[in-house]
C-alpha cells in the first residue's frame, strides 16, 4: 500500500459516550472522506467509553479502510483498554504505547514489498549445488 | 461458656477518594459483608464461633444499607451503630455482671480461620488480661479479653496501641485489604487452598451451584467455578478459572466470565469477554490493568434488579490505583 498523505493524530475525548460521539464524528468524518485516511486515535485521556463510542471507533475504521486508508489506536488508557477487551473489541485495531509509534508505522516498508537478496555465490556458481561441485 | 463481639465497620465514612475511620485514620472499606461463594465472610465468622460454642455473639456494624439476616443462627444479635466500637464497649459494660468468662472480640477486616477454643484456652494459659491473634505478617483483629479489664473509654485504642500477648494463627489468613484479597480468597477457596467452602452443591467435581440457579443449554462451566442461588447462565456463556458468580446475577448470551468474580445481584451482558476483573452491578474493577470503571450502559453491565440488597458497588468505586494489591498470578496453576 503506498500512501503520500499525512498521517493525522486525533485526539479522543475524555468522555467518549453518546453525547460527545455527534461531535467527534463531525470533527473526524471529513479526514476519512479523503482518499486513503490515514488515521491516529489518541486514546490517552479517555477515561469512559459506552458501547456508543466502540461503535464510533468501529465506523471510523471501516470507512477507513473502505477507502484504502487505515485507522489506528494508540496510547490506549487502562480505562479504554479494559472497555476495548470487554467488548472484545480490542483485537480489531492496531494500537501502539504513543502516537509516535503510530505514525511510523505508516511509514514502515511491508516485508513482502522486500525481494530476498540473491545468496553471495549465486553470480557465480549459480546455485548450491553448482557450488558444491566447485568446491 | 464465651461469648462474643464482633465489630464490621462496612462503612468508615470520609470524603471521595480517601476514607478516614472514625479515629482519624486512613482506612479501606471492609469486604467482611461481601458474599463469596455464598455466604460472607461475617457469616462464616459468626457460624465459626458457634461450632466453638461460643453462644452469644453480638454484632456492631455501622453499614446503613440493608443487612444479611442471622435468623437461623442461634444467639447472634446484631445492632447497627454510628460508632460501632463505642457501642460495643458500652455493651460489654452493661453486661459485665454477667460475663464470667472470656470474650472474644473480632475486628472484622480479615478472614482468619483459627479455632476459638484454642484462643480462649490460650489466653487461660497466659493469665493476662488480653492476648491478640497474629500471622507471619502480624497483628490481625482478633482478640480474646477478660471483659472486667475493658473499659469504657475508647476500646479501639485499648485493643489496638497496647502490644498484648500475641496468639500465633496457623490457620488460613485473608486480610482483605484490597480487591485482589477479595478475588484471591474465591481462588484460595476454589482451589481447596482454605476452609472456606462454597455453598451450594457440588454438582460436578469443582462446580457448585446453589439453590434455584440455572444454566441454560449450550452454556459451559469449567471447573472450578460457583454459581451462587438464583444465577442464570445463559446459551453459549461460559465460566471458567475459579470465576464466582455470586446470587441473583445473570450472565447473558456468550458472555466468557474468565478468572472474575460477579458479585449478588449483577447483569453482565451480551457478547463480552471479563477477565480478571471484579463485577459489582455498574461498576467494573479490571485487577490487570488496576483501574475501577462505572459504566453507564446498562446493556453492558448494571445491577439485575433494584437494589432492594446489599450494594456494595460504592466500596469498589472508591479504589484508587495505588490500593489494588497484587493481581493473582496464573490461575490455572492455582486451580490445579
Amino acid at each position: 500500500m503506498v500512501t503520500n498523505g499525512p498521517v493525522v493524530v486525533m485526539q479522543v475525548p475524555e468522555q467518549f459516550n453518546l453525547g460527545e460521539v455527534h461531535t467527534f464524528m463531525q470533527d473526524v468524518g471529513p479526514l476519512l472522506q479523503s482518499n486513503r485516511p490515514r488515521v491516529v486515535l489518541d486514546c490517552s485521556q479517555v477515561r469512559m467509553m459506552d458501547s456508543a463510542g466502540v461503535e464510533a471507533l468501529l465506523h471510523c475504521l471501516e470507512e477507513a479502510l473502505k477507502r484504502d486508508g487505515d485507522l489506528k489506536l494508540a496510547a490506549l488508557s487502562p480505562e479504554a483498554e479494559v472497555i476495548l477487551e470487554l467488548m472484545r473489541v480490542a483485537r480489531v485495531f492496531e494500537t501502539f504505547g504513543d502516537c509516535d509509534e503510530a505514525v511510523r508505522s505508516f511509514h514502515a516498508i511491508p516485508v513482502d514489498s522486500i525481494q530476498p537478496a540473491a545468496p553471495w555465490y549465486t553470480a557465480r556458481f549459480g546455485d548450491l549445488g553448482a557450488l558444491k561441485e566447485a568446491s | 461458656m464465651a461469648k462474643a463481639v464482633v465489630i464490621l465497620e462496612a462503612e468508615r465514612g470520609g470524603t471521595e477518594g480517601m476514607l478516614h475511620s472514625l479515629h482519624g485514620r486512613k482506612m479501606e472499606p471492609s469486604f467482611a459483608h461481601i458474599e463469596v461463594l455464598g455466604y460472607s465472610v461475617l457469616r462464616r465468622a459468626i457460624e465459626r464461633l458457634i461450632q466453638a460454642g461460643v453462644h452469644a455473639i453480638s454484632v456492631f456494624t455501622n453499614q446503613r444499607e440493608s443487612f444479611e439476616r442471622f435468623d437461623d443462627l442461634p444467639g447472634v444479635v446484631v445492632a447497627p451503630s454510628e460508632n460501632p466500637w463505642r457501642s460495643a464497649a458500652e455493651r460489654i459494660q452493661r453486661e459485665m455482671a454477667v460475663l464470667n468468662s472470656a470474650l472474644v472480640i473480632m475486628n472484622l477486616d480479615a478472614y482468619i480461620e483459627f479455632d476459638p477454643v484454642d484462643a480462649l484456652q490460650f489466653r487461660d494459659r497466659r493469665e493476662g488480661a488480653i492476648v491478640r491473634g497474629c500471622d507471619d505478617r502480624g497483628a490481625l483483629g482478633l482478640w480474646v479479653a477478660d471483659p472486667s479489664r475493658i473499659s469504657a473509654d475508647d476500646l479501639y485504642a485499648q485493643l489496638h496501641d497496647v502490644e498484648w500477648d500475641r496468639f500465633p494463627i496457623r490457620g488460613y489468613v485473608n486480610r482483605l485489604e484490597n480487591p485482589c484479597d477479595l478475588r484471591r480468597l474465591a481462588v484460595d477457596s476454589l482451589s481447596a487452598k482454605c476452609q472456606l467452602q462454597p455453598r451450594g452443591f457440588e454438582v460436578r467435581p469443582g462446580i457448585w451451584m446453589g439453590d434455584g440457579a440455572q444454566v441454560e443449554k449450550g452454556a459451559r462451566l469449567v471447573a472450578p467455578s460457583f454459581i451462587g442461588r438464583g444465577v442464570r447462565i445463559s446459551p453459549q456463556a461460559l465460566i471458567t478459572r475459579c470465576s464466582n458468580v455470586e446470587c441473583d446475577s445473570i450472565v447473558d448470551y456468550g458472555t466468557v466470565v474468565e478468572d472474575t468474580t460477579v458479585l449478588p445481584n449483577s447483569y453482565v451482558g451480551i457478547g463480552l469477554d471479563l477477565s480478571h476483573s471484579i463485577v459489582d452491578g455498574s461498576t467494573l474493577l479490571n485487577l490487570q490493568h488496576r483501574v475501577t470503571l462505572t459504566i453507564t450502559d446498562s446493556a453492558v453491565i448494571r445491577r439485575n434488579k433494584p437494589a432492594e440488597v446489599k450494594d456494595s458497588s460504592r466500596h469498589f468505586q472508591l479504589w484508587t490505583n495505588a490500593g489494588f494489591g497484587e493481581p493473582i498470578q496464573n490461575t490455572k496453576k492455582n486451580a490445579g
